[in-house]
């Protein structure tokens, strides 16, 4: 079963911070305790940007069928796509709008990372009906990708010569 | 695969599997508790309904059951490894990530809060993960909120044909996906990132979150410019970002560890002339038989003759005797396996391709049943020193030397720096130099078994101030 719709959606957001200092730890049980954290995840009206976050990838041989760790020329190429599918706040060299640095009682102090902007889960039908999902991070993009898609990257080569 | 391999791979998985049983029974004492906080709505993701048959172990019934028991088996995996006080929230979700026919993201995640100066912190002005700063700290510094965040592909298992041609996720424990893509390795993978296997540097443009470094900078070392990422100046740190095979990670345990971890190294050994003698490193084909240890392929060097065009890219016919020689050929104009091919046909018992571009290894990619001797690449500087050398009796060897370890510079193991810059990659995982494949490299791989070992990265944590359980 799929989340699949044509309208842009709002990303998975994290709670404000502060969202939770009324009851501590040691007066909730370990369930109440999960519920807590779960809502104050949920409840955010704020985005989360997987782009910003490390990931792992997987390459499969053209030529092979099997998965193998890309050369440096094709681990660009893949990099590129993934760029064109997510957008890449990073790649055009600016700081995540949404950093926020708090400094707490103990003079701890706290940045909140991926906060404060909305990022969208889109999708695009194709004309063979097939769906293509992407996640852009502003409203006109998300629009561009929903009418338009990805523009079909095209399929990378593997680097044989 | 003969009947007793095939016996002693099925002994192997149910071993595994049994001590994941015996894992799940119990934990040693101050094992972290990380726990799974499922962002999924009902009948998706980690709620998915589906009925499934157990399999490799994983007793669930659904989809979303068997997903639910591989995030907590590596919740436990990694929580009886570190030590901590403070529970360790993970929050979970599935959702379509990017993925064409040959390639695409399987999971994200990453630290949702860092912070600096707190009790505990070993160095002042430097941001530590949450998880790590709750355990150094011996208290939850922002409770009522996920330390971590985590995504998986949900596309993965809808048999679509452009999202990796149908593969799915395998959900078992035992390392016996096939060709499929095991979520055990990826979700271990992803929450090692989110407890501190990654930097908060931007590696496209050099900086650091709120002008300061994190604990991962501070071991973050670049040989050529002789410093570590923390106190470079943001013109340096781009530098090295894309500084391929010079950047490594310094640290103490890391670099103890790996010796036990690491193979030796794909090489082309000189033993004459004097001048050049001496180990390189080469990048080993896609085809062809693998490099041996021990006296490796041995012969004398010499640069081939095609008699066309630009002569020595052994992409005709080639003219010289190569009998029982090993070929330095250049790379360019047509594929590895053709150089490959003409050269054995020419009798050479081994190839050198010597890279065409400055920086780098040739990729040496490409596939054919054809090839029976084994074949190198070697970087344009080594590999004209080569071609210099290569009259009289200059003699190589092509070897997996065991003088020096796969994935090191300088003892060092290195971290992932390619170019140009791969937001989500670089900087944060290891090279993909590395042999044995490590759990924390970047791409995943059909032999990765880290999911029983975890590999280089508990020592990695131990570097960064976890304190890891025996």
């Amino acid at each position: 079963m799929r989340r699949r719709s044509l309208v842009c959606c709002v990303v998975l957001g994290l709670a404000l911070a502060g969202a939770a200092w009324g009851q501590t730890q040691s007066q909730q049980t370990p369930s109440q305790q999960l519920e807590e954290v779960r809502e104050n995840a949920l409840a955010a009206t704020t985005s989360y940007q997987p782009m910003e976050v490390m990931g792992m990838q997987v390459w499969i041989d053209p030529v092979t069928g099997q998965m193998r760790p890309p050369t440096p020329a094709e681990a660009a190429k893949l990099s590129a796509e993934m760029r064109k599918l997510f957008g890449a706040r990073s790649q055009r060299g600016e700081q995540p709008q949404s950093v926020r640095e708090q400094t707490l009682a103990n003079g701890t102090v706290m940045l909140e990372l991926g906060l404060g902007h909305l990022d969208f889960s889109v999708v695009h039908q194709r004309p063979d009906g097939s769906l293509e999902y992407g996640c852009v991070d502003d409203s006109h993009r998300a629009l561009s990708f929903a009418q338009q898609g990805s523009q079909s990257p095209a399929t990378a080569q593997p680097e044989v010569q | 695969m003969s009947s007793m391999n095939s016996k002693s791979a099925v002994l192997r998985r149910l071993a595994v599997v049994a001590a994941f049983l015996t894992l799940l029974a119990s934990s040693p004492l101050g094992a972290a508790n990380i726990v799974l906080v499922n962002l999924d709505p009902p009948g998706f993701g980690l709620n998915d309904p589906t009925p499934v048959a157990p399999v490799g172990g994983n007793p669930g019934t659904t989809i979303g059951a068997q997903r639910v028991n591989v995030y907590n088996l590596a919740a436990q995996l990694w929580g009886a490894t570190l030590d901590s006080n403070a529970t360790v929230f993970v929050g979970a979700t599935f959702q379509p990530l990017a993925c064409t026919s040959t390639g695409g993201t399987l999971g994200a995640a990453g630290a949702t809060f860092i912070f600096r100066d707190f009790p505990g912190a070993a160095f002042p002005l430097t941001w530590y993960h949450s998880a790590l700063a709750d355990a150094l700290a011996g208290f939850d510094l922002n409770p009522g909120q996920i330390d971590i965040i985590s995504f998986f592909n949900s596309d993965i298992d809808d048999n679509d044909p452009n999202c990796l041609t149908g593969r799915t996720w395998y959900y078992g424990y035992d390392n016996n996906e096939g060709t499929d893509i095991d979520f055990l390795s990826v979700v271990l993978h992803e929450i090692a990132h989110g407890l501190g296997f990654s930097n908060f540097a931007n590696e496209a443009t050099g900086t650091l979150a709120g002008g300061l470094p994190d604990i991962y900078t501070k071991f973050s070392l670049d040989l050529t410019l002789g410093k570590t990422w923390d106190v470079m100046t943001v013109a340096e740190r781009q530098f090295s970002a894309v500084n391929s095979g010079n950047v490594v990670w310094n640290g103490s345990a890391v670099t103890a560890e790996a010796p036990f971890v690491l193979g030796p190294r794909p090489s082309v050994k000189v033993l004459n002339p004097k001048s050049i003698a001496g180990s390189y490193e080469a990048q080993t084909a896609s085809y062809g038989p693998p490099l041996q240890g021990g006296g490796g392929t041995t012969g004398k060097m010499v640069v081939v003759n095609d008699g066309v065009g630009a002569p020595a890219d052994g992409c005709e016919p080639i003219q010289n005797n190569l009998n029982g020689k090993i070929a330095l050929i250049d790379r360019g104009t047509c594929a590895f396996v053709v150089k490959t091919l003409n050269a054995q046909a020419a009798g050479a018992k081994g190839v050198i391709v010597v890279n065409n571009v400055a920086a780098g290894l040739p990729s040496m990619g490409g596939a054919t049943p054809d090839a029976t001797i084994p074949s190198v690449g070697v970087s344009l500087a080594d590999g004209t020193a080569m071609k210099n050398a290569a009259q009289g009796n200059s003699v190589s060897k092509l070897i997996l030397d065991d003088e020096f370890l796969a994935g090191t510079n300088q003892g060092f193991v290195r971290l992932y720096a390619p170019n140009p810059v791969a937001p989500g990659s670089s900087g944060s995982h290891w090279d993909t130099s590395a042999s044995p494949n490590l759990l924390m490299e970047p791409f995943i791989s059909s032999d990765l078994e880290s999911a029983t070992t975890r590999d280089l990265t508990p020592a990695l944590f131990a570097d960064i101030g976890w304190i890891l359980l025996p």
